[in-house]
Formats: C-alpha cells, structure tokens, sequence
C-alpha cells in the first residue's frame, strides 16, 4: 500500500536546519586542531624559481609551513597539490601555512617570498587551439582529441534547401555553493579521519587512499553537512591532499576551509564550450545535418574532457538527426580546471540543439514548434546516432501538452507586444541522460524497539534524499514515517558506496533502498514462523505485520523485533538466524532519459536587464517520490540555469586575472532578480527500476538556458548565440 | 584611549540569546568569529565581501552581517542568533513556515534568511512579495530559487498576525 510515495511529505532533514543545529565541517572543532592557510598564485602562469618560507615560521602561532608537496593523481598537473617549478594558473597552491589560529595563519602567507618569472599565457581557448604559446611548459595545448561521427554530414548539408553556420558560445561559471568548500583531518596512528565537505565520501575515501594507503591503514571519511554542491564537490582537488598530508606531517588535526575568493579561484568552473556549428535544413523543416566543432576550455588540468564527451553524444537530443559529426578538441588554458556543474554536458548540447532548432526554423520562416515536432523521435526505445539508447517515454505527447501551455504564453506575448513593449515568448525541449553510476547500497535495519534505520551510499546534500527514501522504506515495510530513519556519509557505516552526483541518489539508492526493504520482510516472515509455529509458506507479509491468512494470527514488525530482543543472556532457541536487516546494491544497465519543457515570457526593461513575466516547465522524470521534493529541484535549478543565460560568467581579462573574484563581481542572482515558477510532471516515461523514477537534479539547468534565450531574442528580434547573453551588447 | 598591542586580546561582554557571555579578542576579529568560537556556529560565513548574508544575526534590535562588524565594536551588545530562535522547544512562526513550504534545500544559507526575515518582519507585518524579494535581497541563496523563501515569509507574517507576542 502506498501512503508516502508520490506526497509532499516534509523534509526530516530540516529541524537540524532550521535551528542553527546543523554541523557542516566548519563548525566542528577538535582539540588541537591546527588551522591551515594556503598561499596562491596570483598569477596566471609562470617559472617558480624559489619560495622563502623563513619569515613566514617566525610568526607567533605558526606551527609548519610547507611547500613543493606532489603527489601523481590521475589527469591533474604534475605541478600538483602544489606549484613547485611551474604556476599554471591564478589561485593554484604554492604554499601551505600551518597555524594554531585561523588570523596568524593568513598572516602568515603574507610573510612568504615567491621568486618567479612570469611566462606568457593562454587564455583564449581558440588561441590555445592553434597551439603557438604553450599554457603548460612542453605540453601540447591539445589536451584531448575525439571525433563522434555519424552518416554523411557533408553530403546531407550541401544537398539541403538552407545551410546555416552560427558559432554559439557557453562561458564558463561558477558552481557557487553557498557553503565554500573545506575539509577537517583528523590523525591517529593507523587512521585518518576526515570530515568533509564533499558529495561522496566513499569516494574520496579510494582517491585519498590511492596516494596515503602506504602511510596510513584507513581512512574514515565522514561527509558534514554540506552546503550546497552542484557537481563541484565530488572529485579530487589539491586541498584535500594537502590537508590530509599536513595532518599525516603534523599527527595533529587539521583544518581547511575555503574563503570565498580562494573558492572562486579554485572550484573547478564549469561550462567552458564553444560550438562552430554547421547544419543543414529542408524547407519542410526537416534537420538534414550538422557538423560541430566542440572547443572545451579545460583549464590547466585535463580532467574535464568526459564533459566535451556528454556533450557531444547528446548533441542530437530528442531529435532524429542522423548525420551528425562532432569533432571534439580540449584545450589547456591557464585558468583554474574546468568540470562538472549541475546538468555537466547536457546544458551545453541542450543549448546548441535547441539553438539550432530555433535558427532553423527562423532561416526557413517556420514555426520553431512545427520544426521540432517535425523532428522528434516519436518511438522509443531510441538508438541515437552515437549509440545511446534512449529509454522510455512518449516525447511527443509532453510536447504537445507544452504546446497547449506555449500557445497560451504567445498570446499575451502579442498582446504586450501590440503595447509596444519589448516581449517575448521562448520554449525549449530538452532530453536529459542521468543516473550516473554504476550502482548504489542501502542497508535497513530494524532495532528492537521497532524503529528502522536505513543506512545509505549516495550522500545527498540538500536535495532531500533521505525523506524521500524514508517515504519507499515506510511504505514498503508498511510502517509510520517517522520510525525510519535515513542515514548516510559516513565510509563506517556501510560496505560501499558511490554518492550523489548525477541526478541518481533517488533512484539508485531509493531502489537499493526497497530491495533492501524487501528482504527485510522475507527475514520477518521467517523469524515470525517461528514465534509463531507457522509454516514460512502459511504467511504473508502485509501493511506491516506478518499475518496467518488461516488463523487469523499475526505479529507486527515491532513485535517480531521486541521478540528478538527480549531477554539479556539465556539462549536463542529458534531456527533462524537472530536479526532484522537488509543490504542491497542496486544497479542499471542503462542510464535514464528523462525530458521535458521549458518556457518564459520576458519583458526585456528599459535599463536593459530582463523581467520573467512567467515561466512554466512540465517533466516526465518517471514516478515522482515526493513532488515537494522535485519542484525544489525544478524551482532552484530554473533560477541557475536563468543566472547562466543572464548574469553568471566567469571572466579573466587578456592577461589571466580573474575579474569575477568574489561575490561582490560574480553575480548570483538574488529575490529580486528571481521569479516564480509553475511546474507540472508526468509520469509516463519510467525507469527500468522497481520503483521507476528517473531524477531531477539537473533537468531545469538544462531546460532554462534555451527558453530565456529564444524569449530574449524574440524579444529584441536580435540573434543571440552565447550564454550569458550580455545585453549590454545586443541592445 | 586604550592602546593594544598586537597579538594582545581586549576583554568584552556580550549577551548572547539571554545569556551573559565574557571573552578576550584580538580588536581584529570579526564578530562572526567571535560567536561561532563561543559556539554560535549556526551562524554561517557564506563570502567575504559581506554579500551572503549567511551571517546575519541580530544586534540590539536590528539585523546586522556579523562580519561586518568587529566583536570589540559589539562590545555591551545584546545578540539573537538563530539558536535563540525557538523557545523552550517550540519553533518560531519563521521556523515553522520554512519547513512547512520547503524554503531551504542544503540550509547553508538558512540562519541567516530566517534572522534576516525576522528582523524585515518586525519592520513590515504585512509585506507585498515585492517587499519580501527585497527584504531578502542582501541574502544569497544558491538552491531555492527563493520561490519558496517568500512563499514561507508571506505565511509567517500571517500567522506571525493571528498569533502576536
């Protein structure tokens, strides 16, 4: 019986919250614990000939400093956790102070001498692409090389009635937790504990462990609460081994946390891609082909590669384009390294499809709607043409019940207009590819006195997960929500795990979660025919409880638990092994394909800046858990997606100085600036999960950008081709 | 006027949700640092250039970003933090309506919002959403879309009306 799944139930995770109680790492404290500071370039690229450490350490409280630390960790610098012959870029470590005080700690870097000759630099990803001046010493600028190739491209756009070539650029930005990131090592003979801001510690665990593992048994690592991720906090940065190595140095605690500036300076940006595109189009509205020439601005390190990859195999979309070629180059510059920010690939292929669908349809004088129905894949599953199979669902009926709500938006958009106000109406589709994984655990546990813990491997980070699988669990087992408990982020407590990231904690763990559940109740049924002298075959499980269909006798979870508990000492006198858990992994062997669509009517003011007059976005994301839960994700993932469109953009000037240094210049948007949002879902296109949800912790990062893009450009009547959009410089 | 040297500490006193608090502090620091070391952590630093508004707390009877201002400036205040919120036990009407409207997703910026709401309340009771967007606009909110924030402010302040203290 389902009395949770598909209500807004609240969040059990938000008493703590709401009180001050929360414990991000920050605002634990250990006897001891040294505070750690770190020096960093304030230059894009440079020799590093000497640094001088010695004033530094005569400052009081100062307890270590150190320097030159490098470690081999897969696809980062080799001038990494730290700078020791070469700066590659503005906010890279030099120096790492080491303080009884977090005030003498950053006094001390001021104390330090850096001796180095500054080096030309790239900053320009096309620059970089010609390959003339070098962002890392003896390094070829091209970092990474790939073509996705499908059909005859050439042939299909030469042979069409309409050849189009735009270039549509995508800056990169900023993740921006609200929290910046930090970590807290803590040293005992033989472990490590740390406690971290991080979307997956048992992740982090393996990588620290690839690099201390010889000088340290184990490492525990507990994730804190965190404050926000989107993407940025999942893969190995420099601080976390410095940290971890200063601790090991010192035996002491250490702790690190990111001020804002260092933050900005040294979370892996995102975004970063530029597409030469070249399509071809038929006056029937048919999408005949398209070359892309995809640049990614990989930054000084090269682990952000696999991006340009997502990009480019779901370039295509939700459309049945066949011939298709991509050719993917990624490009070192000296700018802090790009990866994953909410939606990591699929907001740039979304963008550049969704770009060209609507410049299509302007070049052959056809509606962008008409267009895209033309050319939507009307059967699934879907083999795209560099092999992803879509999954499941009905594109088109979401298309058309969009449709009805877009039509209603172009008829206020023509009456404003008719008012002479600058109005437009813009609608995006978009296909999304989640639950990244490959698997996720859970363990349910019941206690004596009846109450269930479910221990899991995703770590969610205020996406609501754990109420959200409180709901599968206390359905399943049919018993009251508030006697689960759903716990995570701690590499102690369960075997292995994975994390959040993804848009897959609530299908892989949830499931992981229920299959956990369901073996539960096969245990309750056991230990119950013996309590009850029954035959395992006579029971049944049912709205939490065991009961004898014959007999009429029944015993409840918490009874079945009670009984299993209830002496100290004496004997276990049953045949069946004492103990009410479950364990569970779960996996896919697909990835999930969520769509939906996204659509905005803005004014566009006076002063230039832009008004949402409204914005609707309908999802099929497959069985929704908790709708509460997933307009959050929709509402929080419209207003970045709508930064990213109008006001987020990393900036460097020519030089490598980073000029969005803090958020007094990087603009996340505030109230003010934000809108409200009405959002719909369907659940027709499901996973192949037990319980068949999909995941939306992207899909509006992904849908946004497009849709206020097409209204802007409506609005002003004037193509616009890169995110953010710059108004200043369209108007 | 007293001179202090540095690394010399400078005794001050505040009050802090009722309660009487003593301690020495180098004239530097930051009031934020000041509460968060006496165990105040739920009040957060989001940024530093004093445009999150996770610090928010309130300083005789009015908001204030407490890294804005120096603990020797805060010297004889009285101080709400967000742990001074609910009382013996019960959530406030704020509180309440956060968790009610789902107006905070990873609760980083949370504290700060609430302090910052209670305070725009205490001066509007019965704000339009245009005042509460801008009530709210000096704290930063990465997860919400503020949707949610507003919608929980305009519940409070009905409540915060049928219930007054």
């Amino acid at each position: 019986m389902k009395k949770y799944v598909g209500q807004r139930i609240k969040r059990q995770e938000d008493p703590r919250l709401i009180t001050g109680e929360g414990r991000y790492v920050d605002d634990l404290e250990f006897p001891g614990t040294l505070y750690l500071a770190i020096l960093r370039s304030t230059v894009p690229h440079a020799k590093l000939n000497r640094v001088d450490v010695s004033d530094a350490l005569k400052i009081n409280g100062v307890v270590d400093v150190i320097t030159g630390l490098k470690f081999k960790v897969e696809n980062r610098p080799d001038n990494f956790p730290m700078a020791s012959t070469e700066l590659l870029y503005v906010g890279q470590p030099i120096a790492a102070v080491l303080s009884t005080d977090r005030y003498s700690a950053y006094d001390a870097l001021d104390s330090i001498q850096v001796d180095y000759d500054v080096l030309p630099s790239v900053i320009d990803p096309e620059e970089s692409l010609k390959d003339q001046k070098r962002a890392i010493e003896g390094k070829s600028n091209i970092a990474y090389k790939k073509t996705y190739s499908s059909g005859n491209p050439e042939e299909k756009i030469s042979s069409s009635d309409v050849k189009v070539e735009e270039k549509i650029e995508i800056n990169r930005v900023y993740p921006s937790a609200m929290e910046p990131r930090g970590i807290l090592s803590i040293y005992q003979p033989d472990l490590l504990t740390i406690y971290a801001s991080t979307q997956s510690p048992h992740y982090m665990r393996r990588y620290l462990l690839d690099v201390f593992g010889s000088m340290v048994k184990d490492i525990r690592v507990v994730q804190a609460d965190v404050g926000g991720a989107f993407g940025s906090k999942l893969f190995p940065y420099a601080e976390d081994y410095i940290a971890v190595y200063s601790s090991l140095k010192t035996k002491r605690p250490v702790k690190w946390i990111a001020t804002r500036s260092e933050d900005i300076r040294t979370t892996y940006h995102g975004r970063g891609q530029i597409h030469k595109v070249k399509f071809g189009v038929n006056k029937d509205g048919s999408l005949v082909g398209i070359n892309d020439q995809l640049v990614i601005d990989l930054g000084a390190a090269s682990h952000g590669t696999y991006l340009a990859d997502i990009s480019a195999t779901m370039l295509p979309g939700p459309y049945k384009i066949k011939d298709i070629v991509v050719d993917v180059y990624g490009v070192y510059t000296n700018k802090t390294p790009l990866d994953q920010y909410r939606g990591a690939g699929r907001p740039e292929a979304t963008f550049v499809i969704e770009r060209i669908m609507d410049i299509a349809a302007d070049e052959i004088g056809m509606d962008p709607l008409e267009l895209r129905k033309k050319n939507i894949v009307r059967e699934t599953p879907y083999i795209n043409p560099f092999g992803l199979k879509y999954d499941n669902g009905d594109y088109l009926n979401l298309f058309e019940k969009a449709e009805k709500a877009f039509r209603g938006l172009e008829e206020r958009e023509s009456v404003l207009r008719s008012e002479g106000r600058r109005v437009g109406a813009g609608f995006s589709f978009y296909l999304e590819q989640n639950n990244f994984g490959p698997w996720e655990s859970a363990s349910v546990r019941v206690r004596g006195d009846g109450k269930v813990i479910v221990i899991i491997g995703a770590s969610p980070h205020g996406q609501g997960t754990a109420t959200g699988i409180a709901q599968i669990v206390a359905d399943e087992l049919g018993i009251d929500i508030n006697d689960v408990e759903v716990v995570w982020g701690d590499t102690s407590l369960i075997g292995e795990g994975y994390g959040t990231y993804g848009s897959r904690s609530l299908t892989l763990a949830g499931n992981a979660a229920l299959i956990a559940s369901r073996k539960v109740k096969d245990k309750a049924i056991r230990l119950a025919a013996q309590f009850m002298r029954s035959d395992v075959q006579e029971l049944k499980y049912d709205d939490g409880k065991v009961i004898n269909p014959k007999s009429g006798e029944s015993m409840s979870l918490r009874e079945i638990a009670a009984k299993s508990m209830s002496t100290l000492g004496g004997t276990w006198n049953y045949k069946e092994e004492p103990g009410l858990e479950g364990t569970a992994y779960f996996g896919l062997d697909n990835l999930t394909f969520p769509y939906g669509s996204h659509m905005a009517l803005v004014e566009v003011r006076e002063d230039g800046l832009l008004n949402v007059l409204e914005y609707y976005a309908i999802d099929d994301i497959g069985t929704v858990v908790n709708p509460m839960l997933a307009e959050g994700q929709v509402m929080g993932g419209v207003l970045q997606g709508y930064g990213e469109a109008t006001s987020e953009e990393v900036i460097y000037d020519k030089e490598g100085n980073l000029l969005t240094g803090s958020f007094a210049e990087y603009g996340i948007l505030t109230a003010m600036e934000a809108f409200n949002i009405k959002w719909e879902y369907l659940e027709k296109g499901k996973s192949a999960a037990p319980l068949p949800a999909k995941g939306i912790g992207e899909g509006a990062t992904i849908g946004t950008p497009p849709a206020v893009v097409r209204a802007t450009e409506k609005a002003l009547n004037k193509r616009i081709t890169r995110l953010p959009m710059r108004l200043s410089s369209v108007i | 006027m007293k001179v202090i040297e540095p690394d010399q500490k400078t005794k001050i006193h505040l009050k802090i949700n009722g309660k009487d608090y003593e301690t020495e502090v180098e004239p530097r620091r930051l009031l934020v640092h000041v509460l968060r070391d006496l165990g105040f952590t739920g009040v957060h630093i989001g940024c530093d250039t004093s445009n999150c508004g996770a610090c928010t707390i309130i300083m005789n009877g009015k908001s204030v970003k407490s890294c804005t201002v120096l603990g020797v400036e805060a010297d004889g205040s009285e101080i709400l933090t967000i742990e001074g919120l609910a009382k013996d036990g019960k959530l406030h009407p704020i509180q309440e309506a956060f968790w009610e409207k789902h107006a905070l997703q990873c609760g980083y910026c949370t504290p700060g919002m609430i302090m910052e709401s209670l305070w725009f309340l205490s001066q509007n009771p019965n704000p339009t959403e245009e005042e509460i967007r801008e009530g709210i606009s000096g704290n930063l909110c990465r997860c919400t879309g503020y949707q949610n924030i507003v919608e929980a402010i305009k519940e409070a302040s009905t409540k915060m009306k049928a219930n007054p203290k």
